[in-house]
């Protein structure tokens, strides 16, 4: 399909210089024809001298066409040349990339860092999220500490044992955690989560 | 001659990018079958196809789910929930390979109220990204048994981008 789309943008290109071609030598034809009945009074030798130099050109316009000739009728490259750009899996920009949890974590990290504080939001999220904590976290947890800022929390938890932290994970949608976030294991018994804020998603991870 | 060459190949790469990103989104369905209960409690499972709560309190159901290499875009459980009281309530995850860490998605419930069959987060966004040699699942916390038919998962997706 696309080898002949592209086929026939080049036969029409081609046929269009063809044409261009055709009437530039058309129009310099014609006052070597006219010559005769133009200019009665010229002399054998400018006449002769003009041919020539017709003659010239028209050779340099042959060995144009020639050349626009090759060009069209050239073999066409590697398919697989010619098709790289669409047949490339590369995915479209806004496809997300598979990222190590490291480099989330990095992410997160910075892009928290940076954010400017919402003290009304912050302060209310902080105030929920360590009820939610002294309600359902049970012995085996404790909240180290907690910063909201405007569209994320950031939390280091810390567990007594696995069970605790695994059973910690299983909480990750119940209110007010459930608005999604990323969780990194800090070690055996400490857990970082960036508690992402209603109607602000985490924003993607950049591809390494 | 360049200008129509150059418009050739602009409309080529323009189709080619969006056939790729049509190509992209890859949507896995499965029954009810897919999903288990976190601790094994043989009253609390399926019926044919159906993932039910058949015992008198809470359960989490994990629904495990293929990775076919990207991060989840949407996340779809078709749940019925005919409880009076409680409700349905599910989330996505795309964790890592050893679950060190993991993407969670908004959570999205059927509502207290609610008596019937309901999509859950249809419409809603999935996890920002996902880790290679990972895993997904969709996690439910399933209401006791009550009502005409209780709650059970008959059936979720996920789409990956």
């Amino acid at each position: 399909m696309l080898k002949g789309s592209r086929l026939v943008w080049l036969c029409l290109g081609a046929l269009a210089a063809v044409a261009l071609l055709f009437l530039g030598v058309h129009s310099l034809e014609k006052p070597a024809r006219a010559e005769p009945q133009r200019a009665p009074s010229s002399t054998g030798t400018e006449s002769r001298a003009e041919l020539a130099a017709m003659s010239r050109e028209l050779s340099l316009l042959r060995a144009e066409l020639g050349g626009v000739k090759d060009r069209v009728y050239q073999a066409p490259p590697a398919p697989s040349a010619r098709e790289e750009p669409i047949s490339d899996p590369t995915p479209p920009p806004s496809a997300p990339q598979a990222v190590t949890l490291e480099a989330a974590q990095a992410h997160f990290d910075q892009v928290f860092s940076a954010e400017i504080a919402d003290p009304s939001w912050a302060r209310a999220e902080e105030v929920s999220i360590g009820e939610f904590f002294r309600r359902e976290g049970g012995d085996g947890s404790s909240l180290e500490t907690i910063t909201c800022r405007s569209t994320m929390c950031r939390m280091q938890l810390r567990f007594s044992d696995d069970h605790s932290r695994d059973a910690f994970k299983l909480k990750l949608g119940t209110p007010p955690l459930n608005n999604g976030g990323f969780y990194k294991e800090q070690g055996e018994t400490e857990l970082v989560y960036f508690a992402a804020r209603a109607g602000h998603p985490l924003p993607p991870v950049p591809a390494e | 001659m360049k200008t129509g060459r150059a418009i050739f190949l602009t409309a080529g790469g323009l189709a080619g990018l969006l056939l790729i990103s049509n190509a992209w989104a890859a949507t896995a369905g499965y029954s009810g079958l897919g999903c288990r209960p976190l601790f094994s409690t043989a009253s609390a499972f399926t019926d044919g196809t159906i993932a039910r709560n058949q015992t008198s309190s809470n359960v989490t159901f994990l629904c495990g789910a293929v990775q076919t290499g990207g991060a989840i875009s949407k996340w779809r459980v078709s749940v019925r929930d005919t409880t009076p009281i409680g409700q349905v309530t599910c989330f996505a995850r795309a964790s890592g390979e050893f679950d060190i860490g993991g993407f969670v998605s908004p959570s999205e419930s059927s509502g207290v109220a609610f008596m019937g069959t309901k999509a859950l987060g249809l419409l809603l966004a999935g996890t920002s990204s996902y880790v290679v040699n990972g895993s997904k699942l969709i996690q439910c916390d399933m209401p006791p048994a009550g009502g005409l038919d209780g709650s059970g998962v008959a059936s979720y997706s996920i789409t990956e981008l």
